[in-house]
């Protein structure tokens, strides 16, 4: 993975010490709220409800043990001994004080991490696939394309204070693990007739009010290209994205007013300048960043006969290697998902102990990698698979063995209303409701792949976009209300979530998800995935089912 | 009010004119693209040097055409969180080739001072100047750039391969 | 400030410098507990409220003072809206969390 020289290390040090002075004339008096709010929104740090929260960045999802060691004490240090990860490739902690926050930003600095722009009106984390340099099923590793992003998107001067937020994301698999089309920005890494690399781009895609997926601007775009094509859309943008209502502001309704074809001609003749503007990387740079992503040494190992057998005596740990477990590019080798969803928790929270055991883990047997997807979950990408079932062991004595990745019960939600200061409704106990109902994996691996995707406002933390199945939380009169849509997915089949109807209170939404669930286990074709028979059916008879036929 | 320098450049003295007052013989005048169509141009040729004065959200396209007749650009910002005289800037550094100076003002923080003088700004009017020290701080905040930028310093690709041919540079 | 309420009133904000949820009390200052808060019923007492805690916006202790929708109680004013009860009692899912298991200390 990419390690910082003393260039990095110079710059994130340089940003820690400007947010040190920003607090101390923050408490002084020196900055107002009002101009401060940015300033500490750029490094990550919100006020919610109860205390402020810092998000720091994963960049593109990937860490070592040893930052994974430094994330774990710092939520023992600073916080209340645990942390969130996050939809986005963050974590977030929920509890440190202003005060210490250019301290935590110190400790994290010395690890390689930051807060740079995790949230504010300005590019954030650029996000891929968590599998990147592990599957079989990419053209290239992606992150050496997101750390490029990363740096060129890092302080840029001109983008610091755009209309709104703006997100990248990057697939090199034909399987969109990063949602790439519900993005401001998508790339799909692709081969040219000639073997040439480059990318399909993708742009205004998005959730929130408006939910838009992605319209492809350009079909191929050289790969030496794209820094100065993505400043020419960031260009075009910062300069006519609206700025009257913030719910208009994305780039997503931009495209849509001047109208894509427009939008591409501006972003096409702006580009003609930037291309020849030195914003590209030189190729050496390319190579210096890709050569920190050299595939780790792991040895080419035939397939492991003991495997099945094991397997065959063990239901729970087979049921952990089917759903838990993607195939590797290196024979002999599996990518272990650490679901962080367990029956009745609250997902993606993971406690310092936990966090601390992964790092162990990922040292003894994943060539101390971790991953973090965005569906939250922690991923081990290099593990032989005669060391599974020891590990499979360890992971579910400390409560980090659900075998429920891809499941029902791996559902994303967002903090909601016992966190979040924008919420209407509580996103976590409806999970802990849906999860403790839905506890049984054998009912759960023949309901088969099923993603529940749950927000507690309509600014879609939690996706609800994207879910096969998706629960908005809203507020009616002070009362929490849920409202369910189906049909949604984040994958290269890119689709919205229909809404079924009016939203129900919190304590019928179990009884609405079986019955939903029971519609689909009636009316499923042999094999048939639930979004299939969605897509088949359409939302009728669920319609009827829910409300009746009136 | 005080215009801090961010580019080394002394700023220069120039007064903002409305339409209907005078123009002294041999002034400075800083005159909206509205001002300048509006006063007559025999009163206009009795300045010493005219500025433009265009608004952060203005439209590129639309400025009046040959900016160099103007010995100051300023960019008004609305608001520190409107961001579109960054890239107005750019684009009058940038495409337009222009190299007078290009000047700031508006509600601006002390915070952004190196953002405005990397995407080409030479001067900035400051609205408080008990605040003055920390506009200056951070105009020296960072040292290293991931960018290439429009102030003329070395980005850190450069640093790390300082022979690189560097694929396009125009 | 956002949307105008009816009725009973108390002061809500939070600490500058760990962002703890307070209400503000007839004492004029700011207790972790909605029920120490001071219940504006009507319109003179809300600016009057308002006013008093606007001064200790000065000191530069507190941000985002806002009024909050409460009624009145045996105990004292309770928050009338479910994300002002969540701040005065901490995260439902969580509540050995929240600063108020700490006990009630100032
Ligand atoms: S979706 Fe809404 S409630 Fe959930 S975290 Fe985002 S802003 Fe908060």
């Amino acid at each position: 993975m990419y390690a910082y020289d003393k260039y990095d290390h110079a710059i994130v040090s340089a940003r820690v010490a400007e947010f040190r002075d920003q607090v101390e004339r923050r408490l002084s008096g020196a900055l107002s709220e009002e101009e401060f709010r940015p300033l500490r929104l750029m490094n990550g740090l919100y006020l919610q409800l109860h205390a402020y929260m810092l998000r720091v960045a994963i960049p593109y999802g990937t860490l070592n043990s040893v930052q994974m060691k430094r994330l774990a004490h710092i939520a023992r240090r600073y916080d209340k001994g645990y942390a969130h990860f996050t939809t986005r490739q963050n974590v977030q902690y929920n509890w440190p004080k202003l005060v210490e926050a250019p301290d935590i930003l110190q400790e994290l600095a010395e690890v390689e991490m930051h807060a740079i722009q995790t949230s504010g009106n300005c590019i954030r984390n650029t996000t891929t696939d968590q599998f990147a340099g592990a599957t079989n099923e990419e053209l290239e590793d992606p992150r050496p394309y997101a750390e490029l992003i990363r740096q060129w998107s890092s302080f840029h001067p001109e983008f610091a204070f755009l209309p709104r937020k703006f997100k990248i994301a990057i697939t090199a698999a034909d399987k969109d693990r990063a949602a790439i089309r519900w993005h401001d920005i998508g790339l799909v890494l692709k081969q040219d007739a000639a073997s040439n690399l480059g990318f399909e781009v993708v742009v205004g895609g998005g959730m929130g009010r408006t939910p838009v997926i992605g319209k492809t601007i350009r079909d191929f775009l050289p790969k030496d290209d794209l820094l100065s094509y993505l400043e020419a859309i960031l260009r075009v943008y910062n300069a006519a994205g609206r700025r009257d209502n913030k719910y208009k502001a994305r780039i997503k309704i931009l495209v849509e007013e001047t109208g894509v074809d427009i939008f591409t001609k501006q972003v096409e003749d702006e580009w003609t300048r930037t291309r020849n503007d030195g914003i590209d990387f030189p190729a050496e740079e390319e190579a210096r960043i890709r050569a920190h992503f050299t595939p780790p040494p792991l040895e080419v190992l035939p397939a492991w006969s003991d495997l099945e057998t094991i397997s065959a005596k063990d239901p729970k740990f087979s049921s952990w290697l089917r759903n838990n477990t993607d195939s590797h590019k290196v024979s002999g080798h599996r990518i272990v998902t650490i679901s962080l969803k367990p029956h009745g928790g609250i997902p993606g929270d993971a406690t310092a102990d936990q966090m601390d055991l992964v790092a162990e883990l990922a040292d003894s047997y994943s060539q101390s990698e971790i991953r973090v997807s965005h569906e939250q979950n922690l991923i081990l990408p290099h593990v032989a698979e005669r060391d599974l079932p020891a590990l499979y062991k360890i992971l579910n004595e400390a409560g980090l063995g659900t075998p429920n990745a891809g499941l029902l019960t791996d559902i994303i939600a967002c903090p909601g209303l016992d966190y979040c200061a924008l919420a209407n409704a509580r996103s976590i106990p409806i999970t802990q409701a849906i999860t403790n109902r839905f506890n049984d994996i054998q009912r759960l691996e023949d309901i088969g792949e099923l993603k529940i995707k749950i927000s507690g406002c309509i600014n879609s933390c939690g996706h609800h976009h994207a879910g096969h199945i998706g629960i908005l939380g809203v507020d009616r009169k002070g009362e929490e209300l849920f409202q369910i849509m189906l049909g949604g997915s984040g994958d290269a089949d890119a689709s919205k979530g229909i809404l079924l109807g009016r939203g129900f209170p919190a304590d019928q939404i179990v009884g609405a998800i079986e019955t939903v669930v029971g519609v689909y286990m009636d009316a499923r074709e042999e094999g048939e995935l639930f979004l299939h028979a969605v897509r088949r059916l359409g939302t009728q008879p669920f319609k009827e089912a829910l409300y009746g036929n009136a | 009010m005080e215009t801090l320098s961010l580019s080394g450049i002394v700023p220069q003295r120039i007064d903002r004119i409305e339409e209907g007052s005078n123009i002294a013989e041999g002034q400075a005048v800083l005159l909206s693209a509205t001002d300048l169509t509006d006063f007559d141009p025999a009163v206009l040729s009795s300045a010493g040097s005219i500025g433009l004065m265009v608004n952060g959200g203005d439209d590129f396209g639309a400025l009046p055409q040959d900016l160099e007749q103007f010995s100051l650009i300023n960019i008004h910002f609305n608001a520190f969180t409107d961001g579109r005289g960054f890239t107005l800037a750019r684009r009058i550094r940038r495409d337009a080739g222009f190299k007078g100076e290009l000047r700031a003002s508006g509600p601006l923080m002390p915070d952004q001072t190196q953002y405005l003088a990397r995407t080409g700004f030479d001067s900035l009017v400051l609205e408080d100047t008990c605040r003055k020290a920390d506009f200056q701080t951070s105009l020296t905040r960072f040292a290293l750039f991931y960018q290439s930028a429009q102030d003329g310093s070395v980005p850190v690709t450069k640093l790390r391969h300082p022979v690189s041919d560097v694929r396009k540079v125009s | 400030m956002a949307k105008k309420i009816k009725g009973p009133q108390i002061i809500l904000a939070n600490r500058l410098d760990d962002g703890r949820a307070v209400f503000f009390t007839p004492k004029q200052n700011w207790s972790y507990q909605a029920s120490d808060a001071w219940l504006a019923i009507d319109e003179a007492a809300q600016q009057q409220a308002m006013e008093a805690a606007m001064k200790s916006d000065a000191d530069n202790t507190v941000i985002g003072i806002e009024f909050i929708g409460a009624s009145d109680s045996e105990n004292g004013p309770v928050p009338t809206h479910a994300k002002h009860i969540i701040q005065n009692t901490g995260p439902t899912v969580r509540l050995d969390l929240g600063y108020q298991a700490e006990g009630a200390g100032a």
